[in-house]
């Protein structure tokens, strides 16, 4: 899939989101994508920032808040479109802001935490009963990197951009995060 | 084992991708407006002679950009103005989507647009379900008693005093009061927030107009869902949004839509009696949050119950939450018909979708992100 804005090159190391909180925007270096996003592009990049969080926000928050999360994720992406080119990763960053919105959420409503939903009985044979259960004894950073990474097919560096860790941190909690989940699908004592 | 584990994560994750955006669509059939604008046009040029403009603090819940996205979304004045400043073509009559005509009454093409009571009886929803339809009941006139909401105590009563009702506070602030039952006329039940009317009904009357919850401080405000093209006349199912607010000055708020071409005249009554013509409908998503704190309004105006008419001719509507200051839409010269601007319609298919309380308003800060999570 191609990004429509902000490629996260090689060149570059994510470096949280400290560009926003500037009043002027960072320079965009030379391998960005300088895709703008205005009136007429925004579409675009909205069915992108959808699909995009639709997939990986529920590893972080109750799918029941994903929608109205995405929701607050867009509308900054709005407001601040024309910040946007200047973020490195701005699908990580729109993760994180969504995830925040979804806590709140959650936190005003008083709600605990949620879970990944069940999957339906036969709606998906080849995932076993265990996945979802197993998946939710992951620690938050650890169940995040597995989504992220391997549920979401994100890079290590988007995937550290929507966590706000180093690259080698997202490294440390995937490698844990799929240990603990293979000792929980095969039955065998975790070593974490 | 490492690859079959991860295969399952991403299958499993392709189904609840698929979960969420089913959510998302459900939203999405739920909220709509038209264009602000249209690039490349002016904006009033080939209007029908009135002009509205747009001095918001916060704006639609979807705004139509790039010829026709529905995103959800709220501007700020920045972007309101941004984009009512740089104009646009007028916007078709009608709604702008198809499916929308669905859940509205709709006369002939050729009959008489819409300038009077809606047909029908209103529809009220319970506040604590608000898919739940409650009877229309007799009482007090319901006409009457919204024209109590938003008064203070002495100016209740000097209004029942002119209906020939009497008042009978039930509730101040969330305590109930005992009701004095010696009058000998027919009563007006209210309920005071702060010290003024939040919600006023006869007995055994179905309160259609704006409801107060003091459970957890939210407040309830229950509107005439509007569905509106040309020439439609009936009123959409009544809805109830719930927010939370601690500091209510007043039932009112406003998102601002004038959704009246091809309508033909339409006036809203305000509270103080004033009319302002032209607003069909208005409701707002507040800024920053999905809030919905919206204004009772119908096609006849009689629900619209606390704007206020400016001596420069701008109807003022008081957002309830201070945080967001004030409205004013400016309003066209009596006789003239007033432009569409946008219109958000909010036809909810699937109320489980909405949480059953949404969160209050949040500043933009509250948007940056927190600290990295550790582990």
């Amino acid at each position: 899939m191609q990004p429509l804005l902000g490629v996260v090159t090689s060149a570059e190391e994510t470096s949280g989101f400290s560009g926003l909180d500037r009043q002027e925007s960072p320079a965009l270096p030379a391998e960005v994508d300088s895709f703008e996003v205005s009136e007429h592009n925004f579409e675009e990049f909205v069915v992108e920032v959808r699909r995009r969080l639709a997939r990986a926000l529920p590893a972080a928050i109750r799918i029941d808040e994903a929608p109205d999360a995405i929701g607050e994720a867009v509308a900054w992406a709005w407001e601040n479109r024309d910040r946007l080119p200047t973020l490195r990763n701005p699908y990580g960053y729109l993760y994180r802001l969504a995830v925040n919105a979804g806590r709140d959420q959650l936190k005003r409503a008083g709600s605990a935490g949620g879970g990944l939903p069940a999957v339906p009985s036969g709606r998906i044979p080849e995932v076993e009963p265990g996945l979802v259960p197993a998946l939710m004894i992951l620690s938050p950073s650890q169940r995040e990197a597995v989504w992220l990474v391997h549920g979401c097919e994100w890079s290590y560096a988007e995937t550290a951009t929507a966590l706000g860790i180093s690259e080698s941190a997202v490294g440390t909690h995937l490698s844990r995060g799929l240990e603990k989940l293979r000792q929980q699908l095969t039955g065998g004592p975790s070593d974490d | 084992m490492t690859e079959e584990t991860t295969e399952q994560v991403r299958r499993y994750a392709d189904y609840v991708e698929e979960e969420v955006l089913r959510r998302l669509s459900v939203v999405d059939e739920s909220e709509h407006v038209r264009p602000l604008h249209a690039p490349g046009t002016d904006a009033t040029a080939s209007k029908q002679g009135g002009s509205c403009r747009l001095l918001a603090a916060a704006a639609a819940a979807l705004i139509v950009v790039g010829g026709g996205v529905y995103l959800a979304d709220r501007l700020s004045r920045s972007s309101v103005a941004e984009l009512t400043s740089a104009g646009g073509a007028p916007v078709s009559s009608g709604v702008a989507d198809p499916s929308w005509a669905g859940a509205t009454t709709r006369p002939p093409e050729n009959s008489a647009p819409a300038t009077s009571a809606p047909a029908g009886p209103p529809v009220s929803t319970s506040a604590s379900n608000p898919e739940t339809p409650l009877t229309p009941s007799s009482g007090v006139d319901a006409d009457d008693s919204r024209r109590f909401l938003g008064l203070n105590e002495t100016e209740a009563a000097a209004l029942a005093e002119e209906l020939g009702y009497e008042v009978a506070v039930l509730e101040r602030d969330g305590t109930p009061v005992e009701p004095d039952d010696n009058g000998s006329r027919t009563r007006v039940n209210v309920r005071l927030v702060d010290g003024r009317v939040a919600q006023a009904f006869g007995d055994g009357e179905v309160v259609t107009g704006p409801r107060i919850d003091w459970r957890r401080d939210r407040v309830c405000v229950a509107y005439r869902e509007v569905v509106l093209g040309p020439g439609d006349s009936a009123l959409g199912p009544v809805k109830h949004r719930i927010a939370e607010s601690g500091e209510i000055t007043d039932l009112v708020t406003a998102e601002v839509l004038l959704d009246l071409e091809g309508l033909g005249e339409v006036t809203i009554t305000t509270r103080s009696g004033q009319s302002v013509r032209g607003l069909a409908r208005l409701s707002r998503v507040v800024e920053g949050s999905r809030d919905w704190v919206s204004v009772p309004s119908s096609l006849d105006g009689s629900e619209w119950f606390a704007a206020t008419r400016t001596e420069s001719g701008l109807l003022r509507l008081v957002n309830p939450t201070a945080e967001f200051g004030e409205w004013e839409i400016s309003t066209p010269a009596a006789g003239e018909p007033v432009d569409v601007l946008a219109a958000v319609l909010t036809r909810i298919t699937d109320p489980s979708v909405y949480p059953s309380c949404w969160a209050p308003p949040r500043s933009p800060s509250d948007y940056e992100p927190e600290p990295a999570i550790a582990d």
